[in-house]
């Protein structure tokens, strides 16, 4: 552990002094802030959980790509990821490779948010001070970071999004009750149901963790179906008793992560916004990179994998979802038990199985155990922007399984679409960190 | 003349407001700021006030009251010249509590005095209370009516959300009874089930209160009134809509709850047409606000009017939240709703309860965020005209504010699900500041908008109205209640301006009912006819003053004036000066004579021949390919009538939908017709069987069959192959080798004996290639050797038909007499086509035609007017829809790769006024070209751009662009050289898309007539559908064009596809078949 420290002080250390760019100083902090002022943007723009998910991996690959050039630490993704080449070289000493991680992160992100300018204000207050204070070393830095982002882009132009946007609709069936239809308030149509062509990013392909099939749909009292059903009923009822000091209500509200939740009154229609899941663990990145005082190389490496983990894992829960198609909780109770039951949150536009948010916290939270370590207990302060609470877990599964649960506790959820999700996603987040060797085996040691 | 109109320049102006300075009348219905009541919890917090105009103190004045939501009603003395006096503090009104709605004028007790009912909502949030029923005891020493509540005394107490009350005699018993409109507070956001409307809800269900001696019973649970909690009841009507003289209701329902139309039973009852029989009326409005009942065009059968919130301005248009998806909207119909679309519904009475919805066609669909709503003849030249509030002081459904509230703070706040102070929020809502508008009736079932030519247009927030001769000059003056404005008092300058002359009509009926409520007034002048029913709680929350007045134009004299009571009896006056106020005493009537006519009607609907339902599958084209406007789904069946086993009768064949086998019916000796099952069409039921024909294929002297099939289901294979079916002794074999390498979405099957070889050749036409929405198919020609052996000659005949477009119809016929069966040929975005054809090839005839691409649906030819040439008839889209066409402003399909992702999306435009505009919304543009949505972050950029912006010029470099100049469906008469002149069909025609022509001689006057049947439900959700037809008939005026025959025929409603004939017992009957439902068969009585 001492041998490491001093080393990758000196690594530092030894970088800072052949930039020769004393005017310009990039720390881990402008790399959390990128991130952040990209969740903003894509609150603002309305983004659904799995479009996010691609949003976050290409950004945060481009900036991983550009810092594995000059971090010997850290090796390129090129050839580990599905078609990716490796990015064309740095031609110039001068280049800072802060700064052109920064740019390529920024340039990616411009391209992927419909708000454009929202994201560039924020990143030109940045850029501008470093321009101001070495504009040489700035623009070649700038140059290489286009460089690359160019690169990512050409790679990212064929992992089929856009041929998937003039897809057919997902088509429903209301007249089987087994399979998912549109759920109130908005009934909107099936989001992205066809996410499962998007090329993945590390799995080998996005069937490569199908979870076995949902228990068999029945609504014979005493079925399992049903069983679980009567489940999330009686948990809304139980939720009901105890209102506001109800922990499970806490959990749900907390970990809702809904980018779009429509509020009706009367002719009345509003929004309101939150971040993804997959937004949600990218804030724990940052915490567990601040927490950990990670440098700039090590940040970019954490939110790198995570966001790999999580974007192969929408991929295969959505592959999941549109296969088995499966009808929401809410479908049911409205239909079978009560007409006007609500669950706790806002069911969400796709079908229920497998769950989501199970699925990527799963994966989530191995990639980042991979990085941190377990038992890495944290204070997650991520959505207190957003008017939720501080919690406290232990480690980052402790998180997941209770992010997991909280779909059962909002009633969006059946208990196996839980527990199955949440298996899918850690067998996934094995495979992907087993899979990617970013790192070198001295920081792995590191860490361990 | 009066001080200020000579003070007022707007002297050209039908209505001229009449200052307050001048008026005294103060009065606005402000909300109150400080009461715990906001949009937020209560829904309806906007809809405003309403106001009743009558002579309470009769002095032969008429006052008025306005009820104020929140504040203080108030009660103004007319004193003459548009001057009032406040008199609510002496007249014993005191109503400042609470909320309130809207009120009604009834004489309660027989006094012959006004009384008003006024409507409350109580028992929500902290309202409490009553209805309140002020009884008039009369005019004090100084003239000033005084009013005691008594609501309670009368059984009329209802606590609840009540919206308006209206008094009506409904079980002709000689007193009034009384349908109070209530309105849910219910929260909406989850559809649930219509049949929730069957369950009682005390507080928002609808009720009905017989009057039983003078006390007000509530009947409800005995009537069949509809009572659920999911009624949004804002407007209510009554009328007789079948002319039993028993009083029908029209019930309007916010949101997606269905209106109801309560037909009188004559026994006490009431049966909701809307649910009973869904294709009678159609569509409703979504969001219905006010409506009214009034025979708009003079033929004695009244129609009604809805109001919804349809924006006219395309800005506010685009960035208003939008009617469901398709999918959406498929689901809620199967919970239990009927269509419903977000436009003003006019619902022109066809007779026997058959509407045809023509708001797009008459011009009033789209008044902005609407809510009253009157006809009557303001410039007197005796076609009722039409007056319409609107404005909403925060417009709910602006699409940037549901998506981008942008302020932070608020977006916080909502997040941590802090709903209590919605203050910040509210400032957020745009409000909706609009003009009234006003049509005047051209008295052809269409509207001019004069709002400019009639009104000093102001924005205002206005909601309940009425019209009363303030001044008893003759006109119908104007009076609004407004939100935050003072209420609006419009003096009519017809008087002066037109001189039109009018007849007023007084009513005295009996001790129960003295004001004559329900009374019919029948006006005949100049061999002209008006009507109009006596009810007085009309438009939105407000109330009219008693008596009738009608316009008589340049008429100085009336032939006669006829009233029929309620209780079937009647009284008619004659020879009756213009000008004047004529009454009538229910004591001088007689009994009701009917005279029965004994007109025999053209048709006779024979329903028990057959038995036999079409199914089509719901649709997935919105699915594949969501900025199509309308889908190739439902295109079938077709009908085949042919002797098939060689006994002289004819037998029939109908088309079966996917998975449903291809039907038929063989007749009997008897003229029944018998379903004959066959295994061998079985086989074939996934096919979507679009059309057959029997033809002597093999020459053997039988008929053969060739069924064709559709859909856009499949895209290739044995579903889309064309089956011949080789006759055997009256049993059909499939003969698979012929057409067996052939694939095609057919629209329709021909025979023709192209080269005049004797042997009947085929054309198989198509009119899509499957999933690829405007892409041009191809069209075969196959040459049949006499053997039934067939090879395809296409190409040989003709490239250019080959690829004539998107086919819907064609026949042959021999226009240039040369003997040889030429084609013309109608379809989607394409021209009338002509193909000459001369036995060896095609030339396209240059017909004059060319600019005459159109959605046309059906195609037939004859020589219609005598002359020696052919004419042609072509059944369109028609003209009733938001989409409009002409050569200078097209409706435009631009096909092409306008996201470089290799997939063609086909983007179609149109004008809206001069601007070219997309007819998909943002949203679903967006999901396809997600270019779109960076380019446009908003929905008001996106609104503001033009269409150049969303597809600019080098995005269409590689377009494909197809386009429509005529919607129309037309008449086109040939010339005498092959060359034509198109002719408009006439109104009747154009109300909905034509599917199915039938020419025939029906008068036996010589020429022949036209039978025209359509419809298309299958069309984007935000064009509404197409479902006005129920039929027509067209009489042939041997003058080169077509009457409406004006008889009543038996409704054919529904999805018609196709007519054809079949003689039954020797008399010729006309089978029309339906999509999804039964096919009609009606009997020629000439």
């Amino acid at each position: 552990m001492k041998k490491f420290i001093l080393l990758f002080l000196f690594s530092v250390v030894v970088i800072s002094c052949g930039k020769k760019t004393e005017g310009i100083e990039v720390t881990a902090e402008d790399f959390h802030e990128a991130n952040d002022n990209l969740t903003k943007v894509m609150v603002h723009d309305i983004f659904s959980p799995p479009v996010a998910s691609r949003v976050y991996a290409y950004s945060n690959i481009a900036a991983y790509e550009v810092m594995a050039k000059f971090d010997p630490q850290y090796n390129s993704l090129a050839g580990q990821l599905t078609d990716l080449t490796p990015a064309p070289e740095s031609t110039s000493e001068q280049t800072n490779p802060e700064v052109a991680a920064l740019v390529a992160f920024y340039e990616i992100g411009k391209n992927l948010v419909f708000s454009e300018e929202r994201l560039t204000v924020k990143r030109d207050s940045i850029f501008n001070i470093w321009k101001e204070r070495d504009e040489k070393t700035f623009k070649i830095s700038e140059a290489y970071g286009l460089q690359v982002a160019k690169h990512i882009k050409d790679w990212m132009a064929k992992d089929n999004y856009a041929e998937t946007r003039t897809m057919p609709k997902f088509s429903v069936h209301t007249d089987e009750d087994s399979r998912w239809q549109p759920t109130p308030p908005s009934y909107m149509d099936g989001i992205e149901p066809h996410w499962s062509k998007i090329r993945p990013f590390a799995i080998n392909a996005a069937d490569q963790f199908k979870p076995i099939p949902p228990p068999e749909f029945s609504m014979e009292p005493g079925s399992r179906f049903h069983n679980e059903l009567m489940e999330v009923y009686n948990i809304r009822e139980e939720i009901a008793r105890n209102e506001e000091d109800s922990e499970k209500m806490a959990i749900a509200k907390f970990w809702d992560c809904n980018p779009y939740v429509s509020i009706l009154r009367g002719h009345l229609m509003f929004a309101t916004k939150k971040i993804t899941p997959g937004g949600h663990w990218i804030g724990i990145t940052k915490i567990a990179c601040q927490k950990s005082e990670a440098d700039f190389s090590k940040s970019i490496y954490a939110y790198a994998k995570t966001s790999v983990a999580l974007a192969d894992g929408f991929i295969s829960c959505w592959d999941e979802k549109y296969r088995s198609s499966l009808v929401r909780p809410e479908t049911l109770i409205n239909k079978y038990i009560d007409e006007a039951w609500t669950s706790v949150l806002q069911t969400p536009p796709f079908p229920e199985y497998t769950s989501g948010h199970s699925v990527i916290s799963g994966a989530a939270a191995i990639a980042l155990t991979d990085i941190f370590g377990d038992n890495f207990s944290f204070e997650d302060d991520t959505e207190v922007e957003y008017g939720l609470p501080v919690r406290s877990f232990r480690s980052f599964k402790d998180a997941s399984n209770e992010a997991a649960n909280s779909r059962l506790y909002g009633g969006i959820h059946y208990r196996a679409a839980i527990e199955v999700g949440l298996d899918q996603g850690q067998a996934l987040g094995k495979f992907v960190v087993d899979k990617l060797q970013m790192a070198n085996t001295s920081t792995e040691l590191a860490v361990k | 003349m009066l001080m200020f109109l000579q003070a007022c320049k707007k002297q050209d102006l039908l209505f001229e407001e009449v200052k307050v300075s001048h008026s005294n009348l103060k009065f606005s219905n402000e909300l109150n700021q400080d009461s715990q009541l906001n949009i937020f919890n209560y829904l309806y917090y906007y809809n405003g006030a309403g106001v009743a105009a009558g002579d309470y103190n009769h002095d032969g004045l008429k006052d008025l009251y306005f009820t104020s939501n929140e504040k203080e009603d108030r009660l103004f003395l007319n004193t003459g010249n548009f001057i009032f006096k406040d008199i609510t503090t002496t007249s014993g009104i005191n109503n400042a509590d609470g909320w309130t709605t809207g009120v009604s004028n009834v004489d309660v007790n027989g006094d012959g005095l006004l009384d008003l009912y006024v409507c409350k909502v109580s028992g929500f949030q902290k309202l409490k209370g009553h209805n309140l029923l002020y009884v008039n005891q009369g005019a004090d020493e100084n003239g000033i009516p005084v009013f005691k509540e008594q609501a309670a005394r009368y059984g009329l107490d209802f606590s609840g959300f009540s919206t308006q009350s209206v008094f009506l005699d409904y079980d002709l018993d000689g007193d009034l009874d009384m349908f109070l409109l209530n309105h849910s507070v219910h929260p909406n956001r989850n559809y649930g089930r219509g049949s929730k409307r069957q369950s009682f809800d005390p507080k928002s269900g609808d009720r009905l209160f017989r009057n039983d001696n003078g006390f007000y019973k509530d009947v409800c649970s005995e009537s069949g009134i509809f009572q659920g909690v999911i009624g949004y009841g804002l407007g209510v009507a009554v009328g007789d809509l079948n002319n039993d003289l028993y009083p029908d209701i029209y019930v309007g329902n916010d949101f997606f709850e269905n209106d109801y139309l309560y037909i009188n039973q004559k026994n006490g009852k009431f049966q909701d047409l809307i649910t009973t029989e869904p294709e009678k009326m159609g569509h409703t409005s979504h969001f219905s606000m006010g409506n009214d009942i009034a025979d708009i065009n003079n033929d004695g059968l009244a129609e009604i009017i809805s109001l919804d919130m349809l924006p006219e301005d395309l800005e506010t248009y685009k960035t208003s939240g939008l009617e469901f998806p398709y999918q959406t909207y498929s689901n809620y119909l199967k919970n239990g709703f009927s269509p419903q679309y977000m436009q003003n519904t006019l619902h022109l009475n066809t007779g026997k309860l058959n509407f045809s919805e023509t708001a797009y066609l008459s011009g009033i669909a789209a008044t902005e965020w609407s809510w009253g709503a009157l006809f009557a003849d303001f410039d007197n030249d005796t076609n009722k005209d039409l007056f319409i509030t609107n404005g909403i002081k925060g417009a709910t459904n602006d699409m940037d504010f549901i998506r981008f509230i942008s302020n932070e703070k608020i977006q916080k706040q909502l997040s941590r699900g802090e709903f209590e102070n919605y203050d910040d929020l509210i400032k957020e809502l745009p409000a909706k500041k609009l003009s009234n508008y006003i049509f005047r009736n051209r008295g052809d079932n269409t509207f001019e908008n004069t709002t400019e030519k009639w009104l000093e247009a102001a924005p205002t927030y206005s909601h309940g109205f009425v019209y009363a001769d303030l001044d008893n000059d003759g006109d119908l003056d104007l009076v609004v209640n407004n939100t935050d404005k003072n209420a609006g008092i419009f003096k009519n300058n017809a008087e002066r301006l037109n001189r039109n002359n009018y007849l007023k009509v007084n009513l005295k009926g009996n001790n129960s009912n003295t004001l004559g409520i329900g009374a019919k007034v029948l006006v005949y002048s100049n061999g002209k006819m008006q009507q109009q029913e006596h009810y007085l709680s009309k438009g939105y929350l407000s109330s009219l003053s008693p008596g009738v007045h009608f316009g008589l134009s340049d008429h100085s004299v009336v032939d006669s004036v006829k009233v029929i009571w309620p209780g079937f009896l009647t009284e008619t006056k004659y020879n009756i000066n213009a000008n004047t106020i004529i009454a009538f005493n229910i004591k001088d009537a007689d009994s009701l004579v009917y005279n029965d006519s004994q007109i025999i009607p053209l048709f006779t609907k024979k329903d028990s021949l057959i038995d036999y339902r079409h199914v089509e599958q719901s649709t997935l084209e919105f699915n594949r390919e969501p900025l199509i406007p309308f889908g190739y789904g439902n295109l079938s069946p077709r009908i085949a009538v042919g002797d098939i086993n060689g006994d002289d009768l004819e037998d029939l064949i109908i088309g079966g939908g996917k998975t449903q086998a291809l039907n038929m019916w063989l007749q009997n000796p008897d003229g029944s017709l018998e379903k004959r099952e066959n295994n061998i069409f079985k086989d074939a039921a996934i096919s979507e069987d679009i059309d057959q024909i029997f033809f002597d294929v093999d020459g053997d002297k039988d008929q053969d069959l060739i069924v064709v099939s559709g859909g856009n289901e499949f895209t290739k294979g044995k579903a889309l192959q064309p089956r011949l079916y080789i006759n055997k002794n009256g049993k059909f074999e499939l003969d698979d080798q012929q057409f067996k390498d052939l694939a095609l979405n057919a629209s329709k099957v021909t025979s023709v004996d192209l080269n005049a070889d004797g042997a009947p050749d085929v054309c198989f036409s198509a009119n899509i290639v499957p999933g690829e929405y405007g892409k041009t198919p191809v069209q075969y020609l196959f040459l049949n050797d006499g053997k039934g052996n067939f090879k395809e000659i296409t190409s040989q005949y003709s490239e250019a038909f080959k690829k004539a477009g998107n086919v819907q119809d064609i026949i042959w016929i021999d226009i240039n007499n040369d003997n040889f069966q030429d084609a013309i040929v109608v379809g989607h975005w394409m021209p009338i086509s002509i193909f000459l054809n001369n036995g060896k090839k095609f030339t396209k005839l240059n017909a004059e035609l060319e600019n005459t691409n159109g959605w046309w649906n059906s195609v037939t030819a004859d020589d219609f007017d005598g002359d020696g040439d052919i004419d042609i008839v072509a059944g369109n889209w028609g003209l009733n829809s938001r989409l409009k066409a002409s050569e200078e402003k097209p409706i435009k399909l631009y096909l092409g790769d306008f996201d470089g992702n290799k997939s063609i999306n086909p983007v179609v435009s149109y004008f809206y006024g001069n601007k070219e505009t997309a007819f998909s919304s943002k949203d679903e543009l967006d999901k396809q070209m997600p270019f779109l949505k960076k380019k446009f972050q908003t929905y008001k950029e996106y609104a503001a751009a033009d269409f150049s912006e969303i597809l600019p010029e080098e995005k269409l470099e590689n377009a494909e662009i197809k386009q429509v100049f005529e919607l129309a469906s037309c008449y086109f008469e040939n010339k005498g050289n092959n060359t034509f002149k198109k002719h408009i069909l006439p109104f009747e025609a154009q109300v909905s898309s034509i599917f199915a022509i039938n020419k025939h001689d029906y008068n036996n006057d010589g020429y022949p007539d036209l039978f025209l049947a359509g419809n298309n439900y299958e069309i984007s959700t935000q064009l509404g559908r197409l479902d006005a037809s129920h039929g027509t008939v067209l009489i042939n005026d041997k003058n080169d064009f077509f009457e409406v025959y004006k008889g009543e025929i038996p409704g054919v409603s529904g999805a018609a596809r196709d007519i054809d004939e079949i003689c039954i017992n020797g008399e010729l009957h006309l089978v029309i078949s339906l999509n999804n439902g039964t096919p009609v068969i009606l009997k020629s009585n000439n």
